[in-house]
């Protein structure tokens, strides 16, 4: 972290690309042209991706292309979180997305509960016993529309989970601790090229009225 | 809205309302939505009609807010619950031992009110984390570190009240040993402070433990005797150098005369961190290396089917074709791993003096297993060492998430964490016992294990059962969890440590004289908080009109 040169350079170029980030996001809810990928429908601040997975590289680009700055680390999520998210959640309950290991989400999710957030989309991807991934699926009982129907298009489904994320368009409801009032769907995709996965989760993490554009 | 326990609806919400005067209503939480976030996550019980509840939680920001809301909890015995963090997993989480309470939640209080460099202390509110005040030191570039747990998010005073650990120096890992006064606000909204604080224009309140008289402050740890606002903390100065060396050892019986000299090195302030203790042969990683390996999920090593044979027969007692086999491969049966802390020349010295005095066990070698320089100019390479180097990290969070050697991994965990004698005897005997009784309720991962080496003069052992979300499984894990505590009461050892649903059983081991010490608890208890609101419960301390014949 701050002691660390390596870390710290790396995080200075993040940083700098977080404060541009938000008017990006912003910019790329309104202004869409032809033939690019669907904008973000709200703004996210940050996209989390564990550089150890291929899909989560995936993930990224597909929403590094919609204006999201990205935030990778390999492993463990402390220096993200330390460095970029905590400084900026302290000030703002601004939306994240990321596609990571449940244990990154576990401690994000706590420090969005403090910071007024909540966990508004959860999908859990893990290797299907027969070959290709499992997908579950899961957002509030009030948006079941997030996820059903869903990855049943062509591209990998890492892109296609960003792309669900970026086209979440209402105020996040809190994502419930009771499974039973929960909408959730499971899917199973199949690609040559994929290498088998281990068990991870997308997620988005929004204010608990997420309704306005961040502050520039 | 729930309402808590023989409290009427129309009571509560009079409590309710008088909180939101004090603090706001924006900082007073009463939907279910907002409560069951104090739930705790690797509850025992989870999702069984016995999980813990908060009825409410209300956030105070300042000492005289928390007075006013102690002062309306008692006018109206609406029981509170205080946290600081709320981020005892593993120990109860955010939950209220009582079903019911309110939660008072002191994470906005968060103030780091002082630090001192020169003569490494700090005083802290009860919402500050360790990142926190790694933050605050690492933008001043102050010369000192902190020492902290594994997970670097929790808090100072809420971690030193259960009487948490970390890994530096012997008294500062013990965090509650490396306090220094406190500021508590009692049942009745009274304010007191502890040591050198009870004087008026203190100088010393962070530089003198035990003040005048009777040394109170332990009455506030792991108890329900006041809710502290205030806390000051002993700091450890940046060191130099930091090295790590490991003794090897042949024999199973060397394990004596290793744990004997790692105390006599550690007592006499040869070696300066924690020790770690590993076996190669045995198959028994040591704390660093189980931190490593669960936060990288890589496989586990292959196992050399000869080596199970002879780790079956080692267990049954008979080490010769173990040790044979080690010799063979040039495994160690045990290894510790020693470190200290101080100028690079001191280091390197109490390293020599480390290897003359163990080389008095036959055949022991000696790694070195690097050197640091602070502040570090790069990343150590070890990720297991962030707490070694006072850095707090999330890092070990992997334990209990799914990976590819935990395919359906536990909702968490309950430690089961009985304190033993630091000896080779009680080593042997615990795993014995220990294993036997598992064994007996079907638990098999319980095989020979090593303890940690946290405290000073003992050694401590940590059994993580995994919560899941099957019950009938956290059920059984739950019977055993209570059997080995009554086992280990049997046999002289009791947790350092525990978690609400199992603080009663192990208060009631501490049962010398006719359970005195609960007694007294409970006189100071009935004199302190006569209308039982504080915490009620909180290891195994209930107030009258809930308290059970024993
Ligand atoms: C993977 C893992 C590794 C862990 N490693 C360690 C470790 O190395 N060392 C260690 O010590 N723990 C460890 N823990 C346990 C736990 O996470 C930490 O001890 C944590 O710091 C405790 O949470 P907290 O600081 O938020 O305390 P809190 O949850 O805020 O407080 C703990 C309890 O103290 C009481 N309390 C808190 N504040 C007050 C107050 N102001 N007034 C009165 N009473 C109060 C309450 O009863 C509360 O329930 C580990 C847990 C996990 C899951």
């Amino acid at each position: 972290m701050h002691n660390y040169i390596s870390r710290r350079q790396f995080v200075a170029a993040g940083l700098t690309v977080a404060a541009a980030a938000s008017a990006t996001a912003a910019a790329a809810v309104s202004g869409e042209r032809p033939g690019d990928p669907p904008g973000l429908k709200l703004p996210l601040h940050l996209a989390l991706f564990d550089t150890r997975f291929a899909a989560a590289h995936a993930f990224a680009r597909a929403l590094a292309v919609r204006g999201v700055s990205l935030a990778p680390y390999d492993g463990d999520v402390t220096p993200v979180w330390f460095e970029q998210l905590d400084p900026v959640w302290r000030q703002y309950p601004l939306a994240v997305a990321g596609l990571t290991t449940e244990g990154a989400l576990f401690c994000l999710e706590q420090f969005a509960w403090d910071n007024g957030m909540r966990v508004a989309y959860r999908g859990i991807h893990c290797a299907a016993p027969g070959g290709g991934v499992q997908h579950l699926l899961e957002s509030s009982a009030a948006r079941p529309q997030d996820v059903q129907g869903r990855l049943a298009g062509v591209q990998p489904w890492p892109a296609q989970v960003a792309a669900l994320i970026a086209g979440i368009d209402a105020p996040a409801a809190a994502f419930p601790s009771e499974p039973r009032s929960r909408s959730s769907a499971r899917f199973h995709t199949r690609s040559r090229r994929e290498a088998p996965a281990p068990r991870l989760v997308s997620w988005l993490i929004a204010p608990r009225n997420w309704r306005a554009a961040p502050p520039a | 809205m729930r309402t808590p326990p023989g409290i009427s609806p129309a009571t509560f919400a009079a409590a309710v309302s008088q909180f939101e005067k004090v603090v706001g209503p924006q900082w007073v939480f009463t939907r279910d939505e907002d409560t069951r976030l104090y739930n705790d996550a690797y509850s025992p019980f989870l999702g069984e009609p016995e999980e813990r509840w908060a009825s409410a939680a209300v956030a105070p920001a300042t000492v005289e807010e928390v007075q006013e809301i102690v002062r309306i909890a008692n006018r109206h015995s609406v029981p509170i619950y205080a946290i600081s963090t709320g981020r005892n997993l593993g120990y109860g989480g955010a939950a209220p031992a009582w079903s019911g309470c309110v939660v008072l939640d002191l994470k906005r209080m968060n103030r780091i009110l002082e630090v001192n460099e020169e003569n490494a202390y700090a005083l802290v509110e009860p919402g500050v984390s360790y990142f926190d005040l790694y933050r605050y030191i690492q933008e001043r570039k102050l010369k000192l570190w902190i020492d902290c747990p594994d997970p670097g998010w929790g808090s100072l005073v809420g971690n030193a009240l259960d009487r948490g650990s970390g890994y530096t120096f012997p008294y500062l890992r013990n965090h509650f040993d490396a306090h220094c006064g406190m500021e508590v606000v009692l049942a009745n909204g009274e304010l007191l402070r502890t040591g050198m604080g009870a004087l008026p224009n203190s100088r010393t309140w962070q530089q003198y433990k035990t003040g005048f008289g009777p040394w109170i402050d332990g009455l506030f740890s792991q108890s329900n005797m006041g809710v502290v606002t205030k806390m000051g903390f002993w700091l450890m100065p940046q060191p130099e150098a930091y090295f790590c060396g490991r003794v090897l050892v042949r024999r199973r019986d060397d394990l004596h005369e290793l744990v004997r000299l790692i105390t006599l090195l550690e007592n006499s302030n040869i070696s300066s961190g924690c020790p770690d203790s590993s076996s190669p042969l045995l198959g028994i990683g040591s704390i660093g290396a189980q931190a490593r390996f669960l936060a990288v999920d890589e496989p586990l090593p292959a196992d050399d089917p000869e080596l199970a044979a002879l780790r079956d027969k080692a267990e049954a007692g008979d080490p010769s074709g173990l040790e044979a086999y080690g010799r063979r491969k040039n495994l160690a049966y045990w290894t510790f791993d020693i470190k200290f802390y101080g100028p690079a020349k001191v280091v390197a010295a109490q390293w020599e003096s480390a290897k003359e005095i163990l080389s008095a066990i036959p055949e022991a070698w000696f790694e070195d297993q690097g050197e640091y320089r602070f502040p570090l100019t790069e990343e150590p390479r070890d990720h297991a060492r962030y707490p070694e180097f006072g850095i707090p990290s999330l890092n070990n969070f992997s334990l209990g998430a799914r990976s590819s050697t935990n395919p359906t991994p536990s909702h968490g965990h309950m430690w089961l964490a009985p304190i033993i004698p630091r000896t080779a005897e009680a080593i042997f005997e615990a795993n014995r016992v220990f294993g036997e009784a598992a064994r007996q309720f079907g638990i098999p991962q319980l095989r020979f294990n090593l303890p940690a080496w946290y405290w000073q003069r003992s050694a401590i052992f940590i059994f993580g059962f995994p919560v899941s979300e099957n019950p009938a499984e956290n059920r059984h894990h739950r019977e055993v969890f209570f059997h080995l505590i009554d086992v280990a009461g049997k046999h002289g050892w009791a947790e350092y440590r525990t978690g609400p649903v199992f603080q009663d059983a192990v208060a009631r081991q501490f049962s010398f004289n006719n359970h005195s010490l609960m007694r007294f608890q409970e006189t100071l208890k009935d004199a302190l908080d006569p209308n039982g609101i504080l915490s009620p419960g909180r290891y195994g301390i209930w107030p009258k009109h809930l308290r059970k014949p024993r």
